[in-house]
């Protein structure tokens, strides 16, 4: 009856790969640091699921210990013509010199800090991808710096089970 | 699962033992059913973090496929005094039949629906700033208790 300290279970759902216009910089608000991050181009591939983000902003804040807390909402479309919509908050931490870099935009090792996700779907009743309205998964995410010096993020996302 | 794929790691944190009391059932708003639950009493136990629940309140949206959806605020006091803010938001899913009877608070197999939340801390005492930078995921099951009451148990586990 008691499941205590049972492992969790989870398993591969997608990879999310995308690349960010340059930052909406609000500044320094009684929050936090908050600066506004778009989305210009991005594709998710996975087993279950491939396609493209049509459009995805991130309402980023800084907090006073130099973390920060991205707040996303995003449009999947897959490659059979599906909308998804796709909401996730995550976290990212690491040693002050490594979060300063990364908010001048230089390449960290995603070694150097942590950068998780929890991600929340929102599909039509009737659509095919249905099933991922009541899936919570979680994302480890990385920072990479694309060729021509524009920022990127990829998310390798889990479904819990 | 691509070979450069390697699987989420984690590990357990710590195991919730809750009562609510009665729900406070506001009825069907346009965006679902709405019943607001309020933890009577709980505890918590895990190696780093035991301790118990102070107050918490849930107000649970059911939607339109049957499933609900929680968003929960709580403050804990730790074994060592520590007050805690923990928050989620959670998914519980299962066939029509299953969420009518979980509705009903009937006992139902764990098996038969999905209870996961995603769980985030805010803490002050240094004793527990890691909490703060943490992702932390929660399996749960749903409990009826000898005298009636429901509730719920959560394995929380941090994820690395």
């Amino acid at each position: 009856m008691d499941d205590r300290q049972a492992p969790l279970a989870s398993e591969y759902l997608m990879t999310l790969d995308m690349q960010a216009m340059p930052g909406l910089d609000i500044g320094k608000t009684p929050r936090g640091w908050r600066r506004i991050d778009r989305i210009a181009q991005g594709t998710v591939e996975g087993p279950k699921l491939r396609g493209t983000v049509v459009t995805a902003t991130d309402h980023l804040l800084v907090h006073r210990d130099d973390s920060a807390h991205p707040d996303v909402r995003l449009v999947l479309e897959t490659d059979d013509g599906a909308l998804i919509q796709v909401t996730y908050k995550g976290v990212v931490t690491g040693p002050t010199e490594v979060m300063k870099a990364l908010g001048r935009r230089e390449d960290v090792s995603g070694e150097a800090y942590y950068m998780r996700n929890a991600l929340f779907f929102e599909v039509a009743m009737d659509s095919p991808y249905a099933w991922l309205n009541n899936v919570l998964a979680v994302g480890r995410g990385a920072v990479r710096i694309l060729d021509g010096g524009a920022f990127g993020v990829r998310y390798e996302v889990f479904r819990i089970l | 699962m691509p070979p450069a794929v390697a699987p989420l790691e984690t590990s357990f944190l710590t195991h919730f033992v809750i009562e609510a009391m009665p729900g406070l059932e506001i009825g069907k708003p346009p965006a679902g059913w709405r019943r607001v639950d309020r933890i009577l009493k709980g505890t918590f136990e895990g190696p780093r973090l035991s301790g118990e629940i102070v107050t918490g309140t849930d107000p649970v949206l059911v939607m339109r496929d049957d499933s609900a959806r929680l968003d929960v605020r709580m403050v804990l006091r730790t074994t060592d005094d520590v007050l805690i803010q923990m928050t989620y938001d959670g998914i519980v899913a299962g066939s029509r039949d299953v969420m009518k009877r979980i509705g009903r608070r009937e006992a139902v197999d764990a098996s038969e629906y999905y209870l996961r939340t995603a769980v985030a801390f805010e803490a002050a005492d240094p004793r527990y700033e890691w909490l703060n930078g943490a992702l932390a995921v929660a399996t749960g099951r749903l409990l009826v208790f000898p005298n009636g009451a429901f509730g719920d148990h959560y394995n929380v586990y941090l994820v690395h």
